[in-house]
């Protein structure tokens, strides 16, 4: 299994809470995906696809780079 | 957990309750087993074709009860899914080089027709068990 994290990290959670206390359900289902899989992107144990990655940062109308890092 | 993930994992596990049935006959409990091929086959026939309409049964419930993209799968669940389906496929073939070993011994032919049913159960086992540990940890 793997265990190790991914390097990416995100601010879901925290642009969440800017947005308006958007709620995770209401994410999901603005990108498409199910709140499992909101709630696995933010706590660091999925990494999205790059279409998802791009819809996450419409939603909150911010860029790419403002919702994802690399710690390379 | 989704409702797609729930229907994946509901069906398979339905999927062991003839599978269990046969085997609590072959094992003596519950009656006769299959003596013939054709006995054999019928029962894996009624099965394979029960567990179709089971399958197609629900997910027309699903649909019209909560649209189409209820029993969809979203990107991570279909990681999820190739990685389960990658795991017990390789079960199954580590099992089937086990059966060919014990193939080169004087077997009953229904006891090798038993052996490859149990193979395929358990490689949905695997299946099912590692989807579930994909689904709490990293995908």
């Amino acid at each position: 299994m793997m265990t190790k994290r991914p390097p990416i990290t995100n601010r879901v959670r925290e642009l969440r809470e800017l947005h308006g206390h958007m709620s995770q359900a209401e994410l999901a289902k603005a990108i498409g995906v199910t709140r499992q899989t909101v709630i696995a992107i933010e706590q660091g144990r999925y990494s999205p696809s790059l279409e998802s990655a791009f819809r996450i940062s419409r939603v909150f109308d911010v860029g790419l780079e403002e919702v994802f890092g690399w710690e390379a | 957990m989704s409702n797609h993930m729930k229907f994946v994992i509901g069906l398979s596990v339905l999927m062991f309750v003839p599978i269990l049935w046969h085997f609590a006959m072959v094992f003596g409990y519950l009656g006769e087993p299959p003596q013939t091929r054709g006995e054999f086959f019928l029962r894996i026939g009624v099965i394979a074709v029960g567990f179709v309409v089971l399958s197609a049964t629900i997910a027309s419930a699903m649909v019209a009860r909560n649209g189409e993209t209820d029993i969809e799968p979203d990107e991570r669940e279909q990681l999820i899914e190739t990685r389960a389906e990658r795991n017990g496929g390789w079960a199954l073939m580590a099992g089937l080089v086990g059966l060919m070993w014990f193939a080169f011994n004087p077997m009953q032919p229904m006891d090798v027709a038993n052996a490859a049913l149990a193979l395929i159960a358990a490689g949905e086992a695997v299946k099912i068990v590692s989807g579930l540990i994909y689904l709490g940890s990293r995908a």
